[in-house]
């Protein structure tokens, strides 16, 4: 079975999982697409690759929103990032990538190195090269030197339970310092005329 | 997507074949195998003095780029006046003005006690001449055609003075800057060149020193001479022009922002070759110096024939127009020519009968020249098309033969020229020699813009020749020709503006040996004319031979190019 | 007193014949804490008029205030996000995060901490060293956004910063947007956005500016009161959206509705109402 890699980039997919909360998290697909005058088969590659990460559910043509992916989108743009993280790590694809990273010397894997790993999934042509390679470094999974076209290991991070945000190159640590506003943020009463807001979704709370 | 190491290895070796490959053709050459090598160290030195003056005349081009550019682009008011003098400056044959700038400047400097300085300041001027007005137009261009969201950002984030400099303004230039550089450097060479042979051992380098030997015989020598020039050729585009314009690369902007997540992944083009690009640019430069610089005239020839400026006309009508038009300059600058000479016989002496003699000839001389420039046209044609068809339809070929081609491209045709004349002359006559010569000085314009008028033919319009079974003459008939019109007009246009220049070396070759000045072959001509009233104090002669060149060059344009021009533009194009 | 007062703004252009006038007196303010959607028919000039705000393009007459100062220059309180990004594709992610702190004349350690911060909260670490180029348009217009919030604007205005993004990008970038603004530890105090799109309006904002045909007026400020967030499938969110449809098409309010808008009392009772 070829491995599956994702089509749609990270933007997409968190689209995907905004639009169909927004339809009381399940819907019909061909009704999702239309909710945004979209042909069907442009919400496909974020569906599937959702489905793929276990964010979403696909039955009988419908799209439900599991328990990850309501979780996913009651908490801050930083924390999805660690929740994606973790989801792509248990993913074939990403679990090669990762291996050969840490055998790799000096944690660096060349293009063709990344190209020739690559090779088993179903022909990926250039750009889905490049979009697999913007998730990992989306979900901070590697580095990416773009001069040298080549994939980095993050060294400093301990497998598994990995703190959010920066890699080691990054100097200091914002994500501990405003951490703390991200999830316990909504409805804080924190004063701040702006908390007229609502919780992200009320759904998950 | 990106070049693999293996590629990178394989293309290097491609262009190491010709190097070998002119290498040992050099060998051959040489009476006695081996027999330059002693004569390297020589020939280095003298190039050394070359390569200092175009690094000079490179500095100040780029200082004055800049500036120049990027006044032109902030101030309305002075673009208005700036641009149009830079589009006169730059489609004047400019070696024509070299012997002025070499009188003036050694003239200046005659009484400093240090004359070299004179005659180095000249040849600085020259190739200065030959870089700046491409790389003006490159930074002026960029500016201009920076992005208005950028330019909004940059006034919204109140980014201004150093940062607004190193942040945007110069990053936005960048990219047409190193392309427009590797185009002004090749150019540059030439011009070098050429004045290195025509002011012959008052200005000591590569050129000088390639004429001297071609002027004593010296086979060895003029090996030894084009080696070096070609090492330094391959090694600074090596080192120098190709990493740059890779890293030129990064500091493209798109007009036109795209937000769907395929232009991210759009991979980023390696390994463009730089002449070709450059080629592309002088297309491009053509064709708005075209646009602009004929607005005012044809509203002239409007004005004058009386012609609304919406009304459809034939080509017969527009014919007729132009030709109205040249006739009318070629006469505006006949006017010129003995308003000069009568002002000059006035006014400083009375005309000496040689000179009076050799104005004579100007008619004569001039149609010679053009004669000249047909057949070096036309046998340039004969190989350009073929070869540039044969490149881009047989991709194996291409993959060889296009390296090789850059690397004979980027030697100077000045350069060849005193080999030619070494050992060709005796047996091609003084005719063919020079025939071949402007070739050398034309045929790779013609070629680089007929190759990308090739590569750009659209696939679909191939498919649906091949899908309607169109094929031999009715396809070059009804698809290839027409497709290429464009690229090949612009071509011609590039091809001839080099072929003016290339008169003023191809006509006439001498050395100055102290006071004694040894002509090694003349054929009658413009620039042999402008070359023996240089050299032989006539300035009479100079002065109409030059304002004839500039007359012919001119009229030329106005009522060939142009009108072919607007008709290549009008109904050939394919967006 | 109102954050931003935009007073009987005119624009006015020249062209082959004589003037056109594109605004043609256009007032409303702007409170603390509002997020203010400006909708209109294309060419009314709604872009313009955020450009005047900022004082980046001049109005003809008329006058903006800030604070209750007249904005005369480009106004370092409020932050642009670009439709097409206007990111410098020569600068890395990082940079063009900071291109806007270095004219602000922070110190080094204020403007590492503001790259940082922002570089964090929109999600972008492990772009830091990424060109523009290298990202997808969801990924690019987050760089906008970083860079605006990152100079702490107390206005943020946004030039359809969502139409040249794919439909599922916009929609996730929208939310992500709104949970920004959400945090009180975040800037702006406010929020203009200017958009074609009614229903991303009332999904935004808490008031809707509803401009005219050329040359423009304000037809109607809409407060925008459904709860948050906005369910769009709602009935509610339907009517108002069709009452937005009816007032741009017609040019004026709907008879049943009078002058000041209906729908407020009518539909929904959100806390959020900062009338």
């Amino acid at each position: 079975m070829p491995t599956i890699f994702p089509k749609a980039s990270p933007s997409e997919l968190q689209g995907l999982l905004v639009l169909i909360n927004e339809h009381k998290g399940t819907e019909d697909v061909a009704r999702l697409a239309d909710d945004l005058d979209l042909e069907i088969d442009e919400i496909l590659p974020s569906l599937d690759y959702a489905e793929t990460l276990g964010l979403v559910k696909v039955s009988d043509g419908r799209a439900t929103l599991t328990d990850t992916g309501r979780r996913m989108l009651s908490v801050s743009i930083r924390e999805r990032k660690t929740i994606l993280r973790d989801l792509l790590r248990k993913t074939t694809l990403f679990k090669t990538i990762l291996r050969a990273l840490e055998s790799a010397p000096e944690g660096r894997l060349t293009e063709d190195d990344v190209q020739r790993l690559l090779a088993f999934t179903t022909a990926p042509s250039d750009s889905y090269v490049l979009n697999i390679i913007n998730w990992g470094r989306y979900a901070e999974l590697f580095r990416y030197d773009s001069d040298e076209h080549a994939l980095i290991a993050i060294r400093s991070r301990s497998q598994g339970r990995s703190p959010p945000s920066s890699p080691p190159s990054a100097p200091g640590t914002p994500g501990a310092r405003v951490a703390p506003a991200a999830s316990g943020q909504v409805g804080d009463g924190s004063g701040s005329p702006k908390d007229l807001a609502y919780p992200a979704n009320a759904v998950a709370t | 997507m990106v070049m693999s190491g293996f590629r990178k290895l394989r293309r290097g070796v491609l262009l190491g074949v010709p190097l070998v490959v002119v290498a040992s053709a050099a060998l051959t050459l040489g009476p006695r195998q081996f027999g330059f090598v002693s004569d390297l160290p020589e020939a280095a030195y003298y190039l050394s003095f070359s390569f200092t003056r175009m690094v000079v005349a490179y500095a100040l081009s780029l200082g004055f780029a800049l500036l120049y550019g990027y006044y032109a682009a902030a101030n309305r008011g002075a673009e208005r006046v700036m641009i149009p003098v830079l589009d006169i400056l730059q489609s004047v044959p400019i070696l024509g003005f070299f012997p002025v700038a070499l009188l003036f400047f050694v003239d200046a400097f005659s009484h400093t006690g240090v004359p070299w300085i004179g005659t180095n300041l000249a040849s600085i001027f020259l190739i200065f001449t030959s870089m700046a007005w491409n790389m003006v137009f490159g930074v002026y261009e960029s500016l201009k055609s920076l992005p208005g969201d950028l330019r909004e950002a940059t006034d919204s984030f109140g980014v201004r003075g150093w940062q607004r400099v190193r942040e945007v303004l110069l990053p936005a230039t960048v990219n047409r800057l190193v392309y427009n550089s590797i185009l002004s450097w090749t150019g540059g060479w030439f011009f070098l060149v050429a004045a290195e042979i025509i002011a012959s051992s008052t200005l000591p380098g590569i050129g000088s020193y390639l004429s001297t030997a071609a002027a004593d015989g010296n086979g060895d020598a003029l090996v030894a001479g084009l080696v070096v020039l070609i090492i330094l050729i391959i090694i600074l585009d090596f080192l120098l022009w190709r990493p740059l314009s890779r890293w030129a690369e990064k500091y493209r902007y798109d007009t036109t922002p795209s937000g769907d997540a395929d232009a991210a992944t759009t991979p980023v083009r390696m390994g463009i070759a730089p002449l070709r690009r450059a080629v592309a640019g002088i297309a491009r430069r053509v064709r708005t110096g075209f646009v602009t610089a004929s607005a005012p005239i044809v509203s002239l020839g409007n004005y004058a024939l009386g012609a609304g400026p919406t009304r459809r006309r034939s080509a017969v009508t527009t014919g007729v127009r132009y030709l109205t038009l040249g006739v009318i300059l070629i006469v505006c600058w006949l006017i010129l020519i003995a308003a000069g000479v009568a002002i000059y016989s006035i006014f400083i002496h009375p005309l000496p009968a040689a000179a009076v003699r050799l104005i004579r000839l100007l008619p004569e001389a001039l149609g010679s020249s053009i004669g000249r420039l047909i057949a070096a046209y036309g046998i340039s044609l004969g190989i350009a098309f073929p070869l540039a068809l044969f490149l881009t339809r047989r991709p194996k070929a291409g993959r060889v033969g296009m390296p090789l081609v850059e690397i004979v491209a980027s030697v100077p045709a000045t350069a060849v020229f005193p080999l030619i004349v070494f050992a060709l002359l005796t047996d091609l006559g003084p005719q063919l020699t020079s025939i071949l010569m402007l070739m050398t000085g034309m045929i790779w314009y013609l070629f680089f813009n007929l190759l990308s008028g090739l590569r750009a033919i659209p696939p679909d319009l191939d498919e649906a020749a091949r899908s309607y079974g169109v094929r031999g003459w009715p396809y070059y008939r009804r698809v290839l020709l027409p497709a290429i019109f464009p690229a090949f007009i612009t071509g011609s246009i590039t091809a001839l503006g080099g072929g003016w220049n290339t008169l003023i070396v191809a006509e006439y070759l001498s050395v100055t040996a102290g006071t004694s000045t040894k002509v090694i072959y003349q054929v009658s001509g413009i620039g042999q004319l402008i070359d023996v009233g240089f050299h032989e104090n006539l300035t009479s002669v100079y002065v109409a031979a030059l304002l004839a060149l500039v007359a012919a060059v001119v009229a030329i344009n106005e009522v060939v190019w142009k009108p072919l021009y607007r008709r290549a533009v009008e109904k050939y194009r394919y967006d | 007193m109102a954050l931003i007062e935009v007073r009987d703004i005119k624009k006015d252009y020249p062209s082959h014949h004589g003037t056109i006038s594109i605004i043609n007196g256009v007032s409303f303010d702007v409170a603390d804490s509002d997020f203010l959607a400006i909708v209109g028919p294309s060419g009314c000039g709604k872009s313009t008029l955020l450009r005047i705000i900022q004082g980046l393009e001049r109005a003809t007459s008329g006058e903006i205030r800030f604070r209750g100062r007249p904005v005369d220059a480009v106004s370092n309180e409020m932050a642009m996000v670009f439709q097409s990004f206007a990111l410098m594709p020569w600068l890395t992610i990082k940079e063009n995060v900071a291109f806007g702190l270095t004219a602000r004349g922070w110190t080094p350690e204020k403007i590492a901490a503001q790259i940082d911060r922002y570089i964090s909260v929109t999600g972008l670490v492990g772009f830091e060293e990424a060109y523009p180029r290298e990202l997808s348009g969801g990924m690019r217009q987050r760089v906008g956004l970083a860079r605006a919030l990152a100079v702490e604007p107390a206005v943020l205005l946004m030039d359809e910063p969502f139409s040249a993004l794919d439909a599922l990008t916009a929609e996730g970038l929208r939310e992500e947007v709104l949970q920004l603004w959400r945090d009180p530890e975040l800037p702006p105090e406010a929020v203009i956005l200017v958009t074609h799109n009614i229903e991303e309006a009332l999904a935004m904002a808490d008031r809707v500016v509803v401009m005219s045909h050329r040359p423009s007026r304000v037809l109607s400020v809409v407060p925008v009161t459904l709860s948050r967030p906005r369910e769009r499938k709602s009935e509610a969110f339907y009517e108002l959206t069709d009452y937005l449809y009816s007032l741009i098409t017609e040019g004026s309010p709907p008879p049943s509705a009078g002058a000041k808008p209906a729908p407020s009392e009518t539909l929904s009772t959100g806390p959020g109402d900062t009338q």
